[in-house]
């Protein structure tokens, strides 16, 4: 009598293994992509199209790992460990320039195209420094060296006809650039959101410059790298992930402030009410590549580089 | 100071406790009165943040990620360290074949090896739990063979002499002689292991101790990331502890002989 309880779940759970097996033998397989993610507003697109469904209707489940910065982005695209890498536009070329074969695959962002930008150029409100020739022998914080910020400041400074070689350039991260700057530790900062924001609210800095906008107008400034090689393999998941993509950013870029800045606030764990008060970046589904080539060889006169065609690095889908 | 004061500051743990307090006051009286900063929060908007967080579960979920992650890179490096370490202690042919190796990787510091990890291994659990295990490796492997090598020559002989084999001799006499400086080579990666986890978390990560405190600073949620800081010293704390109570039981007979026990 003992035995006959075991036999009866035994013989229940054959069963609904038995029924259940073909349905789920018969449920489509959902293509696993892997993101290296930068959690910044730029790259919210990704939560977009995850939460509204989009990238389960294209047959992809993806997910995304944080990381700090770019390059780190790119070294796991290149490793294999992510199929796409989100980055700023510069690290993917710097990688292609060193005959990594990555691709230029998702648009995602521009700068935006009149003032206030997304990221300038602040110093002190109180301080006598009134143009760029003032930053002579100053000392600047401009996010890492040899990052875009970094270059695009150099070639500002060098067009207006002060020598940036005079100046003392420092490593200092974003969110410590408030302190630096107020602690009088450095003289000028390139400050990004929403950092820009928070200095400009205490009322003792003010912006001095928007130099991608003065360097080149209406700039690419962030976007989806993935390996040439695993694009040829996968052409059909890469489109996929292009059109859920593009989707997402659509989406963000024509809906209400309202609901941008939630999901913005959602992606970048930023409160809602700080993000309702930053300049965010302008999405697009659109390279601009002449902006692209012209930043490639702002990078090659200041030997980050070595100059190539930026097109051989677009991907097409 | 009184002979009552004296004894009290010599045999109590309470006065430290007591600094600790005092400091944390300061901190208090410092960020309400004298520093106007958001990065300098007072000491009671850091409670409040750490009890929410510790009672919404979200502190606990971080820290058990570091936990299982760093446990896990730990324990491969005292398997390593310590099987490595005996047998480049014992066998001279493995000491003179590793040594000058381990003298041209051991300077190298655990996040040197982070790009390369990124590359090879990937930016999954598996990058961070290498890299703790390969910074954690070095203190145990030196701390074994070092130990091995310090049992006097002598003793050696006299097990060869009682005819006792290679295991025999590993168990009964170089195990027992060498465990002080292999649980002091453990206990030192015990804190790099900690800080090579917490690290691996603020470059590559969606979770762990590491990725929350600098979620804190990168969203300017300043008592959080304090929150966070907070509980890594409870943590680094207690593993500590832990520790040493773990290793009072095993080596309680060196404790006593030199007069810690």
């Amino acid at each position: 009598m003992r035995k006959l309880p075991m036999a009866l779940f035994a013989t229940l759970t054959a069963a609904l293994v038995a029924w259940a097996w073909p349905i789920a033998q018969a449920q489509p397989k959902l293509v696993p992509i892997r993101v290296a993610a930068i959690p910044i507003a730029n790259f919210t697109p990704l939560l977009v199209a995850r939460d509204q469904g989009w990238f389960a209707e294209e047959g992809l489940t993806v997910t995304w790992t944080m990381v700090a910065q770019g390059a780190l982005a790119v070294e796991a695209v290149y490793g294999g460990s992510a199929e796409f890498g989100c980055s700023a536009i510069l690290e993917p070329m710097m990688a292609r320039g060193n005959r990594l074969d990555v691709m230029l695959a998702v648009p995602n962002t521009r700068i935006r195209s009149a003032p206030p930008d997304n990221s300038g150029v602040v110093v002190r409100d109180k301080d006598p420094i009134k143009g760029v020739k003032d930053l002579v022998g100053k000392r600047i914080a401009a996010g890492l060296l040899n990052s875009v910020n970094y270059l695009h400041i150099q070639e500002w400074m060098q067009k207006q006809g002060a020598d940036p070689q005079t100046s003392q350039f420092l490593e200092i991260p974003f969110p410590h650039m408030p302190d630096a700057l107020f602690q009088r530790r450095v003289d000028a900062v390139w400050a990004v959101e929403p950092f820009l924001t928070l200095m400009m609210k205490t009322g003792n800095a003010r912006t001095l410059a928007y130099p991608y906008q003065e360097n080149i107008p209406n700039m690419d400034i962030a976007l989806l790298i993935a390996k040439e090689s695993w694009l040829k393999a996968n052409a059909d998941a890469a489109r996929k992930f292009r059109r859920a993509m593009d989707r997402a950013t659509t989406h963000l870029a024509e809906t209400a402030k309202a609901e941008r800045d939630d999901w913005v606030a959602k992606f970048t764990g930023v409160k809602p009410e700080l993000v309702a008060e930053v300049n965010l970046p302008q999405f697009t589904t659109e390279f601009n590549i002449p902006s692209l080539q012209a930043n490639l060889d702002l990078a090659v006169r200041r030997g980050a580089v070595k100059p190539f065609d930026v097109e051989t690095m677009m991907w097409k889908p | 100071m009184s002979r009552w004061t004296a004894r009290w500051l010599r045999d109590s743990r309470l006065s430290g406790i007591i600094l600790i307090g005092l400091l944390l006051l300061l901190w208090q009286l410092s960020a309400v009165y004298l520093v106007d900063t958001p990065t300098w929060p007072p000491v009671s908007s850091i409670a409040q943040a750490w009890v929410t967080n510790i009672a919404d579960g979200t502190l606990p979920r971080h820290l058990l990620a570091t936990f299982w992650r760093q446990m896990l890179g730990y324990v491969l490096a005292v398997i390593f360290g310590i099987a490595l370490g005996l047998a480049m202690g014992y066998f001279r042919v493995l000491y003179n074949l590793f040594e000058p190796l381990v003298e041209v990787l051991r300077p190298i510091p655990g996040p040197a090896y982070l790009p390369v990890l990124v590359l090879f291994v990937g930016i999954g659990h598996a990058m961070k739990v290498v890299l703790i295990m390969l910074a954690s490796f070095f203190p145990i492997l030196l701390n074994t063979y070092s130990g091995v090598r310090a049992i006097d020559v002598v003793q050696f002989d006299t097990a060869r002499t009682l005819g006792l084999s290679t295991l025999q001799t590993f168990r009964e006499l170089v195990m027992p002689a060498a465990s002080p400086q292999i649980l002091t080579g453990m206990r030192i990666s015990l804190a790099i292991s900690l800080i090579l986890a917490i690290l691996s978390e603020m470059i590559v990560s969606n979770d762990g101790l590491g990725y929350f405190v600098l979620l804190g600073q990168r969203t300017f949620k300043i008592p959080e990331m304090y929150a966070g800081i907070w509980t890594l010293a409870l943590f680094g704390y207690v593993l500590n502890r832990v520790f040493l109570l773990v290793e009072a039981r095993l080596i309680k007979w060196h404790l006593e002989t030199s007069g810690r026990g």
